[in-house]
């Protein structure tokens, strides 16, 4: 699409505050959670439904934030199996224990009814958020938008590329004959039909949304007549999206310095956990509990656990047993469990799929905060979750429902987090140049990947891993990266400003990108950061654009986690250091051990993320235009 | 002099083999090691001060070199030359003095001494002021007859006392000797209680409730923050361990068995930590006569982190550790790379090195210098034993305790051995 365009797509307040609006409801041809097989003949049948086949055009053509030709769900599975084909040689180590990611679509029923389709093609929950922002997106930030298409479309092996094509055939005609205002009133309505939809969910929504939709799609045509409408319609609509941007405003945390409500906490609790002798004062209003004593409790608990799945349950151990670590792996293991969960899960009589579920995904939930506190990466996967189980119609049918949530999974496990590390790796390769000296602090699943990527492109560079105790997990890449053949040096986190002359260039990983522009990431990456700043190295920081999050925060202090104080009095291989074997217990000594540290968005000079290379300052924006896109659509 | 031969070599080893932690107690030992030097060193008769300022340079060529990081040995050299220059000067002056005093008393021999007591006196005086005071534009505009004073002072005032009476000869070198050796036990005894002088002016500087970030371990921190302590100010501190050393541990035990409020962090949790800290207290390895401090490694992070937050750095060193050279390309040529196998374990990644193939190289390189340069304007304040002074007053401090002389000691480069 011309470029211009997508520029002021951006940057132009008007067309973002567009960006609001929740996307047009995707037509039914492109409804992804058809299982591939049939793809062609909903192809072919969709032209059969009118009201169906009227509307879809125009809610492409008049998407409000360049909705990039929607692919076809045949194109993404290409593209997955293209993935899978090239994962070997670009391995994806999520950690020192992988998680492995079964097969695709290995427990979809074989076949859908067709009641499924048109459902989930209109429910706004399905697929398209995910699909739009995860490729298409890319146009929007105006990074080598062609070349992240051609490596699809390569990807792809071609048969995606005639999908692509005609769809901005058709549509881009139908875009030029509609006016601003056309479009306006027509989003509204859209906005209208969807807020509705959303309302009238416990009733059975099939007819009512087929038919606004149908009503917004004709609107264009006759606006003279319909304006009257749609002011009044704007009216109302302005208050929902008023009141959802309220309940969108990000919860506030459990404070466990509140005493009424840790009691409260405690009580549910299956994790019985100790709390630390020695609390640090500065940091009473977060958890701090012993570690390691709570283990062979609950191991025993195992199976005397009934609500629990064994799969969640074994997460949340290797969670707390440390065993599961690194953003993006913790991220799919509960993904995975969960699905796990899903599959084997049964309403209850006289229960309701969507009520039940959502209730035991809670419990699951909090089972896990109790193991260990969720990343914000794990927050956001939860959250779409939990709005796909919410956009569930009633009229599915129990296996549907179910099978429609474990492909959801797969999916955002694979678009979200694999296919956006391989577009990542793609961004950042372009800044590897022959001769340079790259310093990465900790272990980065990203970092790591594109290091080996470039190595395997044959650039010719020295990578400088930084570490730190009490986790070393720097010793971990080191070790991979040696293996592999890569020229490394080796230093701890207070070497770093000696380091620094040589370095020029530097690849942080992070948990999660707030929308301040703030870093939140392992301890020590603000250091590093800051001393590159210092040194007049650029920053570039690669994360997935999923571990975004819309909260704000300015210290590492209001908000983090705290790891096991004993990690710190004793030194990993290191015996003679044992001064403070008698004094743990002490009344004056406390160990703090703290996980997480926020990067001010001075130090970072670019984020390197799925949509393109963007500055710090524009994380706010991919947070309003595509997480909400894709967790709310 | 065999045994101080002996001596010297001894204690070369020991640099060598960094067997002397710390460089309070290097300075230490090298004032006592000068000490026994001058005390062995046979005094001629004319030219004393020079004789023993050049014995005492090539002992100290030798101790610099043997550790030329260990700012310290080159410190106290310095300043045990400055010390036998300003005795020597004030031996003179009041030497002339009773010559001049003689020479009006009695005047026999008064025609071939008519001269040379003028003269010497304009030389003394010259001297007194460029030796007391330090280098400015007037003092070298005055400096007329530096060239032919060098052995000047010392030489006419010997000549002139040669001439003299024999006796007094033997007690006048014995009187140098002593007072060189006096001075020098001052010195020492000055390392000795450095400590206590900058812990008495913890007060001034720690109020109750500050939040105290320190990194590392250092004895001069541990008696300031205890001093404070004492004075019945509760506080807390911040004890950043200090990897890969981990001397914090050292200090937090310290500091929890004096009963202060301890929190020991990991380095990488400083930036998180600083923005609750009030100040920042640390020691220092050396301290450069433009500000800059030679720390020990992870300091330059902090500053850094502390200037960002607007916290006050504040670096507490004894005046031993006054070094009077400029620093240059300090991270480089001012530091240490210390053993690997205090970050990695021997044979770790032995299984990913393979040296059969290629060029040899390893693939994998193990940084562990020792030091980091922390430039002057990271630094909020020194605190010395002689009181609080600002990072660009550093060179007018070292004036006080170097004479220009004496900066560089190495005349012919050092042997390679």
């Amino acid at each position: 699409m011309d470029p211009r365009r997508t520029a002021r797509t951006v940057s132009d307040p008007k067309v973002r505050q567009v960006g609001f609006f929740t996307q047009p409801s995707p037509p039914p041809g492109r409804s992804v959670s058809d299982p591939p097989p049939h793809d062609d003949t909903v192809r072919s049948l969709s032209p059969s439904s009118p009201p169906v086949n009227d509307h879809s055009p125009s809610g492409i053509s008049l998407s409000p934030v360049m909705i990039p030709p929607p692919r076809h769900h045949s194109d993404t599975l290409l593209l997955r199996t293209a993935l899978q084909a090239t994962s070997p040689t670009t391995s994806f180590s999520y950690s020192a224990r992988t998680v492995t990611i079964p097969p695709e679509n290995e427990d979809v029923p074989s076949s859908f009814s067709p009641g499924l389709k048109v459902v989930s093609g209109k429910s706004p929950s399905s697929f398209p958020g995910v699909k739009a922002s995860s490729v298409p997106a890319s146009e929007l930030t105006t990074v080598s938008v062609v070349n992240l298409h051609l490596v699809i479309s390569e990807k792809a092996g071609g048969a995606s590329v005639e999908v692509q094509n005609d769809q901005p055939a058709n549509s881009k005609p139908l875009k030029e004959k509609t006016s601003k205002a056309e479009r306006h009133a027509l989003q509204e309505a859209q906005r209208a039909a969807k807020a509705a939809a959303k309302g009238g969910k416990t009733s059975s929504t099939a007819s009512q949304s087929a038919t606004k939709p149908s009503k917004a799609a004709k609107s264009p045509s006759q606006k003279n007549e319909d304006s009257q409408v749609a002011a009044s319609e704007k009216k109302r609509v302005d208050r929902a999206p008023e009141k959802d941007r309220k309940k969108d405003a990000p919860h506030p945390r459990m404070q466990y310095d509140d005493m009424s409500r840790v009691e409260k906490a405690k009580r549910r609790a299956v994790v019985k956990q100790t709390e630390v002798r020695n609390r640090v004062e500065l940091f009473r209003h977060l958890p701090q509990y012993e570690h390691g004593t709570q283990l062979p409790d609950l191991e025993t608990k195992l199976f005397a656990l009934d609500p629990m799945h064994h799969a969640i349950y074994k997460v949340g151990l290797q969670y707390l047993s440390g065993d599961i670590c690194g953003g993006n792996a913790r991220c799919i293991a509960m993904l995975q469990a969960f699905k796990e969960a899903i599959k084997d899960y049964s309403t209850p009589p006289e229960k309701t799929l969507i009520r039940d579920l959502t209730a035991r995904i809670s419990s699951y939930v909090s089972f896990l905060i109790e193991c260990r506190p969720l990343s914000i990466s794990m927050g956001n996967a939860i959250k779409f979750l939990k709005s796909r189980i919410a956009k569930l119609t009633l009229s599915l049918s129990e296996p549907d429902a179910k099978a429609a949530l474990m492909l959801d999974i797969d999916r955002f496990i694979n678009e979200k987090i694999i296919l956006a590390d391989k577009v990542i790796v793609k961004h950042a390769v372009t800044k590897i140049q022959d001769g340079d000296v790259l310093l990465t602090y900790g272990a980065s699943s990203a970092v790591e990947m594109i290091l080996l990527h470039a190595h395997e492109l044959g650039k010719q560079f020295r990578v400088v891993v930084v570490d730190s105790r009490p986790k070393l997990e720097g010793q971990l890449l080191l070790r991979r990266l040696v293996r592999r053949g890569l020229s490394c040096t080796y230093t701890h986190v207070n070497a770093v400003s000696c380091i620094m002359h040589e370095v020029t260039r530097v690849f942080l990983g992070a948990s999660s990108v707030l929308s301040n522009g703030t870093v939140y990431s392992r301890v020590g990456t603000a250091c590093v950061a800051m001393v590159s700043h210092a040194f007049r190295v650029p920053v570039l920081v690669c994360c997935e654009a999923y571990k975004f999050h819309e909260r704000v925060q300015l210290d590492s202090i209001c908000s983090n986690e705290l790891g096991n104080p004993d990690a710190i009095s004793k030194v990993h291989g290191r015996e003679e250091i044992n001064y403070l074997e008698g004094l743990v217990n002490g009344e004056n000594l406390q160990l703090l051990n703290l996980m997480y540290d926020a990067t001010p968005s001075e130090y970072v000079s670019m984020v390197i993320t799925d949509y393109g290379m963007v500055p710090p300052t524009s994380v706010p924006v991919i947070v309003r235009e595509y997480q909400r896109e894709h967790l709310w659509s | 002099m065999p045994d101080t031969q002996a001596l010297v070599n001894d204690f070369l080893n020991k640099l060598r083999k960094r067997k002397i932690e710390g460089s309070q107690a290097t300075a230490k030992q090298t004032a006592e090691l000068l000490r026994s030097v001058i005390s062995q060193t046979r005094v001629p008769y004319t030219n004393r001060a020079g004789a023993l300022i050049d014995s005492l340079k090539a002992v100290g060529e030798r101790l610099i070199a043997a550790n030329p990081v260990e700012l310290a040995v080159g410190n106290i050299v310095r300043r045990v030359l400055h010390i036998i220059r300003e005795e020597d000067l004030s031996l003179t002056t009041a030497a002339m003095a009773g010559l001049n005093v003689s020479a009006l008393s009695d005047d026999e021999d008064g025609a071939d001494r008519d001269d040379h007591p003028v003269l010497s006196a304009a030389a003394v005086a010259a001297a007194s002021r460029s030796t007391l005071r330090p280098p400015s534009l007037q003092t070298l505009l005055e400096d007329l007859p530096d060239s032919a004073a060098n052995p000047r002072t010392s030489s006419s005032g010997g000549d002139s006392e040669g001439k003299g009476k024999s006796a007094d000869k033997s007690s006048q070198s014995w009187k140098l000797k002593h007072d060189v050796i006096e001075a020098v036990n001052e010195l020492i005894q000055d390392i000795d209680t450095c400590h206590d002088q900058i812990a008495e002016q913890a007060v001034e500087h720690i109020h109750q409730n500050e939040v105290i970030l320190t990194l590392g371990s250092s004895r001069t921190v541990l008696e300031f923050l205890c001093a404070a302590k004492e004075k019945k100010r509760s506080f807390r501190v911040f004890v950043a361990e200090g990897a890969p050393r981990y001397q914090g541990h050292l200090l937090a035990k310290e500091l929890v068995t004096r009963g202060l409020q301890t929190t020991l962090i990991t380095d990488s949790a400083v930036f998180a930590m600083i923005s609750r800290v009030n100040m920042v207290i640390v020691g220092a390895h050396a301290i450069m006569a433009n500000g800059g401090v030679i720390a020990p490694v992870g300091l330059h992070m902090v500053a850094l982190a502390a200037q960002k937050h607007a916290v006050p750095f504040v670096v507490l060193a004894g005046s031993h550790k006054l070094c009077p050279l400029y620093p240059h390309n300090p991270e480089v040529l001012l530091n240490e790379l210390r053993s690997p196998s205090e970050l990695l374990d021997f044979g770790e990644f032995s299984d990913c090195m393979d040296f059969g193939s290629g060029i040899g190289a390893p693939l994998l390189h193990v940084v562990n210098p020792t030091f980091d340069y922390v430039p002057p304007k990271l630094v909020s304040l020194f605190i010395t034993d002689t009181g609080g002074h600002n990072p660009s007053y550093m060179y007018r401090l070292i004036a006080d305790y170097y004479s220009a002389d004496d900066l560089v000691l190495q005349r012919k480069p050092i042997p390679v051995n």
